[in-house]
């Protein structure tokens, strides 16, 4: 986890650009939202290693919104569940039903549906804010943040350490 | 696009996921191992272990060997276990989130077999199991109804003691008629004239005839003086009349005193009889004493199981309103061209060890959503025994439809099945196994919605039969049930699942009342002769009693007879024309003197 953390801060601290940053967090935020073992986290796994983004950020990004997620499934499922059941709909799943491919990628179950719909609705937004704030860290922060006695005493620490260490790697 | 891509990164992940493909692969039976054990563990509250799970992947199964659940109320004991089960799956359906098991074998499964080490019990029993498990024990721990005491009469003198006897109160009412009547009598007596009287009687109408009578003056006092005597003896003769009249009435009412009395005996025995059930020596309901338990305990484990599945007969989530999961979702299942229901298991085979031998179950189309396939799910059992004279067949389909109501029926028979060491009691007055019977039985079940109909007919061919007991009612019955060449016992349970009515009858129920019958006869007939003396006895102080008192009686009557013959005679002599005549005639004489002497 502090190698994780440590990685992160390396990015913010490095020549990664924001965007690559920012991206790899939008990715957690998929695979950590939705149920894990689910098709399209395959797809988007392929995607974040093949692309080049952060993967300190994507890793990261998983680990949090996975914790997160437990906030947002009730939401998630209500949204499933009134997507599946709405008579309006009815036609169009039934159609889809008939695929296998999209059984398989489980968007007939309530909470799979619900949870992708509310990633991928989150995706641009926390990408955008992602990235501005990761430009206003390396502007403003960053800078004034290394005055702190205590940040002084981290550079210190065994944290510290590692975080040269990886940032040397 | 180099700029973009990172073609290592793929290869990275793609080793990454072979890697745990590996591992999933080369480790899912160890993973399935843990899972079943941790997660049937959790929910069964107790443990559960599994020897080996093996997982082939083309076609997909799973095979688990030596699988054992511990009975959470007895951790000494397996709730059920299996030697082998094997399962191939259809993969690409259970991805689809359907289980659709093509093909299940379960070899020897067995019920509440004995560990060879105590499970570990992770959950204590909740308060039904509690109340189930209470009664299972207060079941097993009672003293059967069977009669623990032997056959017993009442003693004599008490029995005689019973105010409702007849005899006893007759004699008590016969002397107490005879004392009242005597009362009366004596009053009635004291008003008789005695024989001082009636001498005096005859002395004064005597005294009249032979009065002088000289004068018409003296006609008249004659007269007078017998009209005061025959008022008088009106007057006796009516005391005479009243005490004849009270003589015959006494006579009369204690007659019939004496007749219901030389009856009452008899009546008093079947009275004695009824009341203590000695004309119907019952044996009780014996075949429901003794196979009960065990018909009950099958019945209560039908219960139970009903009882755990029912919660499961979920109601089809299209027709209800939908419980929403907020914790794991669901699946929202449409309408599919190839129609298949959330789980299914399209044929199975199960051999089940039971205390009648080994029986192989086949079944087709297991699941619990029959209205998608529209096929009910069909089974047959059939014993494995190799004499061939020996069998039991079943069969029966059942269906559970969109409402979740559960529609079963079906049939069994066994034929000359061999039976041994089968306990029926054990209490603390009768220790009963079915050491040896041949059995052989048919019978029908249905089941729909909750109410159940079920017979059944059994014949427990040539049964022997081993026990102890100190109670000769108990020795009657071990006697009764080895000199049974056949005994047939019919079993009907109807009603309600959770309350279902057990019938439970046998000719043995006859046939022991005879043998008890004939044991408690000696005794019986013994307690007859007492009874029927000493109320003979009783009837023989009445009778006695009527003989001094009622020769007093007669003598009394014959006593009045001859006093109202002679107040008769007295009141029927004619006294005054006598006289009359005698005064005539000597005023005749006197008259034709007269005369002479006028005329010379």
């Amino acid at each position: 986890m502090l190698t994780l953390l440590a990685k992160l801060i390396n990015a913010l601290n490095s020549d990664s650009s924001p965007r690559q940053i920012a991206a790899g967090i939008s990715l957690g935020l998929i695979i950590g939202l939705t149920p894990l073992f689910s098709l399209h986290n395959l797809l988007v796994l392929i995607i974040a290693f093949l692309i080049r983004i952060n993967l300190g950020g994507f890793f990261l990004a998983i680990t949090f919104f996975a914790g997160f997620s437990y906030f947002i499934n009730p939401l998630a499922i209500l949204l499933g569940e009134s997507l599946l059941t709405s008579s309006s709909l009815e036609a169009m799943w039934h159609a889809l039903y008939q695929l296998s491919a999209l059984k398989l990628a489980h968007y007939h179950h309530t909470l799979t549906l619900g949870s992708l719909l509310i990633s991928l609705v989150l995706f641009l937004p926390v990408m955008w804010f992602s990235q501005f704030l990761i430009i206003r860290y390396r502007v403003h922060i960053k800078a004034f943040i290394e005055k702190f006695k205590i940040v002084r005493a981290i550079k210190a620490s065994k944290f510290y350490s590692i975080y040269q260490s990886v940032a040397g790697a | 696009m180099k700029k973009y891509l990172r073609w290592q990164g793929l290869s990275g992940l793609l080793v990454t996921l072979i890697l745990i493909a590996s591992f999933v692969y080369f480790f899912a039976g160890q993973l399935m191992k843990i899972a079943i054990e941790e997660g049937l563990g959790y929910y069964l509250g107790a443990e559960v272990n599994v020897e080996e799970v093996d997982v082939s992947w083309s076609p997909f199964g799973v095979k688990i060997s030596q699988f054992q659940a511990t009975d959470k109320a007895d951790p000494e004991f397996n709730l059920l276990s299996f030697k082998q089960a094997n399962a191939t799956v259809d993969a690409l359906q259970y991805l689809f989130g359907k289980t659709i098991i093509d093909e299940l074998t379960l070899d020897t499964l067995a019920f509440n077999t004995p560990r060879t080490s105590a499970g570990e019990v992770y959950q204590p029993l909740n308060g039904d199991e509690q109340i189930q498990n209470k009664a299972d024990e207060q079941a097993q721990a009672s003293d059967s109804v069977l009669p623990s005491t032997d056959f017993e009469l009442p003693s004599v003198d008490n029995a005689l003691k019973d105010e409702a006897l007849k005899t006893p109160k007759l004699v008590e009412q016969l002397k107490a008629q005879y004392a009242q009547d005597k009362i009366k009598i004596k009053a009635l007596k004291d008003q008789l004239p005695n024989d001082d009287a009636l001498k005096q009687y005859e002395k004064d109408v005597k005294a009249l005839m032979e009065l002088d009578i000289k004068s018409l003056e003296d006609i008249q006092q004659a007269k007078d003086q017998l009209s005061q005597l025959k008022k008088q003896f009106k007057q006796d003769k009516q005391a005479v009349s009243a005490l004849k009249d009270q003589l015959r009435d006494s006579q009369e009412t204690i007659s019939k005193l004496l007749k219901d009395l030389k009856n009452a005996p008899e009546d008093d025995w079947q009275y004695i009889e009824t009341k203590y059930q000695l004309d119907d020596l019952d044996a009780g309901d014996v075949a429901h004493l003794l196979f009960g338990d065990k018909a009950r305990s099958y019945v209560e484990k039908a219960t139970l199981v009903y009882n755990k599945i029912k919660p499961l007969l979920a109601k089809d989530a299209s027709t209800e309103d939908v419980i929403i999961d907020t914790e794991n979702g669901r699946y929202v299942h449409f309408k599919d061209d190839n129609p298949l229901p959330k789980w299914l298991v399209k044929t199975a085979k199960l051999s089940i060890s039971t205390q009648i031998g080994e029986l192989t179950v086949n079944s087709q189309e297991i699941t619990s959503q029959h209205w998608i396939r529209n096929k009910p799910t069909t089974w047959q059992l059939d014993s494995s025994q190799k004499q061939a004279k020996e069998q039991i067949k079943a069969k029966g389909q059942l269906t559970i439809n969109q409402a979740g109501d559960l529609n079963t029926h079906g049939d069994w028979m066994i034929s000359e099945f061999t039976l041994g060491d089968l306990p029926l009691q054990d209490s603390d007055s009768l220790q009963l196994t079915l050491a040896n019977s041949a059995l052989s039985g048919q019978g029908d079940f249905k089941f729909e919605n909750t109410i159940v109909a079920s017979q059944a007919n059994i014949d427990l061919v040539q049964p022997e039969f081993t026990g102890n007991t100190s109670s000769s009612f108990s020795k009657a019955l071990l006697k009764t049930l080895n000199d049974i060449d056949t005994l047939d016992i019919k079993v009907s349970a109807t009603g309600e699942v959770t309350n279902p009515d057990l019938s439970i009858r046998s000719s043995l129920d006859s046939i022991l009342k005879e043998a008890v019958k004939e044991q408690a006869k000696a005794k019986l007939d013994t307690f007859k002769v007492k009874i029927k003396d000493k109320l003979k006895g009783q009837v023989s102080k009445g009778l006695n009693l009527d003989e001094s008192e009622g020769a007093e009686l007669n003598e009394l009557s014959q006593m009045l007879e001859q006093k109202d013959n002679k107040l008769n005679s007295l009141l029927n002599s004619s006294i005054a024309d006598k006289q009359k005549k005698k005064l005539e005639d000597k005023l005749e004489s006197k008259l034709k003197k007269g005369l002479g002497k006028l005329f010379g």
